[in-house]
């Protein structure tokens, strides 16, 4: 979880990380970025900067939305679907929007190729199954989704709204191939289809669980709330041994010098300042990245594109 | 001091190795209980566990939040290692208790046949035969004479009503006895979730 200081000089020991993900965009053999946070932070600004600063230096970028709200079509001001759709202005960025909730019963067709009519009918008896199993419909289309992508060779993805902790611990835990080996239904079909997601979603928990494929960004803001959230998020990460070393805070109010704020943003800066010290001594072996809040809401491709060089330059008003 | 008869002799046998088998788990109870404690390690850790926890009642969840999740991170790496411990600890338990269980019921289940076979004629107790009539066929087997009770009878008499008194005496408890680890479950939280927050 804490970042190496193998590579940095003694000397430097002491000084805080970097604050910027540049550090993300620098790691080339990362194939999974997760960028999650609670409740209306920011995490979608956070990953499609995140996305848009990736796609300078790699080959393909994908981002991926479970977030029903469909907020990534809102950021880049362009319809999205279940399948990856290159984002307009943009060479090697995808999009997809999927909704976890919809589960496996419902992906589209094309999942399906070739399907029977058995296999069709399987798929309801298993959806009916599987709805008793708490978040094993999201780890049913997480798992079809890698499947998806895997096939489909993005040199990295982007996750943004992290899975739920029920996924989190479906993901993380190898039994959960023994459990889906269990079911047995009529149709030799389906379970044949179990079967093919197996290896997928041990080969998946491979890759989650090991630091130099998959990091994991949580995004806060200067408030007790998502500070509280945060901590609880990274200790459930390194629970479920995957990696984060990555934090952001978002929607920070900073004072221009020479301006003479009113005493409202006077007052949210004096607590935003002491949440920013509490996070830089909770934090001391992440890095830490501000992003301000703006005069104006981050929506289209050009805001985006201009919001993403916060990512990897301190905001410096 | 009296001579022990040969019979006599064969009667408390039998009847030792008869009720053997519902000895043994109470003999392996003790055996565990002494061998298998709590280590000074694990007490040690449950210690500092809770010398933490009284610490964090001090910090205020609110204003010092950055002390209060480091302690907390503290707590909840010592309870993964405790849990480790223990966790080590009742796998190694159910362990011994397979091999010594296994080990134990055959030397006696061999000594039962040896002994039944070496004294398939022998009496454990010699009866007059109008007492045990109409039985007194069965309870000869397989090789005594009408009236005697035969060691193999007597065994399974013994058995029986060991097994019977050992059901009737284990049965209304919650059995602790039964392969769980040993381990008392201490107060340690094993999540690492901190309660809700005050509200201010």
């Amino acid at each position: 979880m804490a970042e190496e200081v193998a590579d940095e000089t003694l000397g430097d020991l002491d000084q805080p990380l970097e604050p910027s993900l540049a550090n993300i965009i620098e790691q080339k053999t990362l194939k999974w970025v997760f960028v999650g946070g609670k409740g209306g932070v920011g995490k979608t600004t956070t990953s499609c900067s995140l996305a848009v600063q990736l796609a300078k230096a790699r080959e393909s970028v994908l981002i991926i939305s479970t977030d029903p709200a469909h907020n990534i079509s809102d950021a880049f001001d362009q319809k999205f679907s279940k399948v990856p759709i290159k984002v307009k202005g943009f060479e090697n960025l995808y999009a997809m929007e999927i909704d976890p909730n919809i589960g496996y019963g419902e992906l589209p067709d094309e999942y399906f190729e070739g399907a029977s009519d058995a296999m069709r009918m399987g798929r309801d008896i298993l959806q009916e199954v599987l709805g008793a199993f708490p978040g094993i419909d999201e780890a049913m289309s997480y798992a079809e989704v890698m499947k998806l992508v895997q096939g489909m060779n993005f040199s990295v993805v982007v996750f943004d709204t992290a899975p739920t902790g029920h996924t989190l611990r479906l993901l993380s835990f190898p039994q959960v191939a023994g459990l889906l080996g269990m079911q047995e239904f009529n149709a030799d079909e389906v379970s044949g289809k179990l079967e093919s997601i197996l290896p997928v979603i041990q080969k998946v928990n491979e890759q989650f669980q090991n630091p130099d494929q998959t990091t994991f960004v949580c995004v806060c803001i200067a408030e007790f709330l998502s500070l509280y959230e945060t901590e609880r998020l990274v200790q459930e990460l390194t629970r479920y041994c995957i990696d984060t070393h990555n934090i952001v805070v978002n929607q920070l109010l900073l004072q221009k010098p020479g301006d003479q704020p009113c005493s409202m943003c006077a007052a949210r800066c004096r607590i935003q300042a002491k949440y920013l010290d509490q996070i830089a001594d909770l934090y001391e072996d992440f890095h830490v990245t501000k992003l301000p809040l703006l005069e104006h809401e981050v929506r289209g491709v050009n805001q985006v594109k201009e919001f993403s060089e916060n990512l990897v330059k301190p905001y410096m008003g | 001091m009296m001579e022990l008869t040969s019979e006599m002799y064969l009667f408390l046998i039998t009847s030792i190795l008869g009720s053997a088998g519902s000895l043994l788990p109470f003999l392996m109870q003790l055996i565990l209980r002494t061998v298998g404690k709590e280590s000074q390690a694990e007490r040690l850790l449950r210690q500092e566990i809770l010398k933490l926890k009284q610490q964090l009642q001090t910090i205020s969840m609110v204003d010092q939040f950055a002390s209060y999740a480091k302690v907390q991170r503290k707590i909840n790496a010592l309870s993964q290692q405790y849990k480790d411990k223990a966790m080590e600890r009742s796998v190694g338990e159910q362990r011994v208790r397979m091999v010594l269980g296994g080990t134990l019921r055959t030397i006696v289940g061999l000594l039962c046949v040896w002994l039944i076979w070496e004294h398939r004629s022998d009496p454990v107790v010699s009866l007059p035969t109008n007492l045990v009539w109409p039985f007194g066929p069965i309870l000869a087997l397989p090789s005594c004479e009408v009236g005697q009770i035969s060691v193999m009878i007597w065994l399974a008499v013994v058995r029986t009503v060991c097994n019977k008194v050992n059901t009737a005496l284990t049965s209304p408890r919650t059995t602790p006895q039964r392969a769980t680890p040993i381990f008392n479950p201490p107060p340690v939280s094993p999540t690492a979730v901190p309660v809700a927050p005050p509200l201010d």
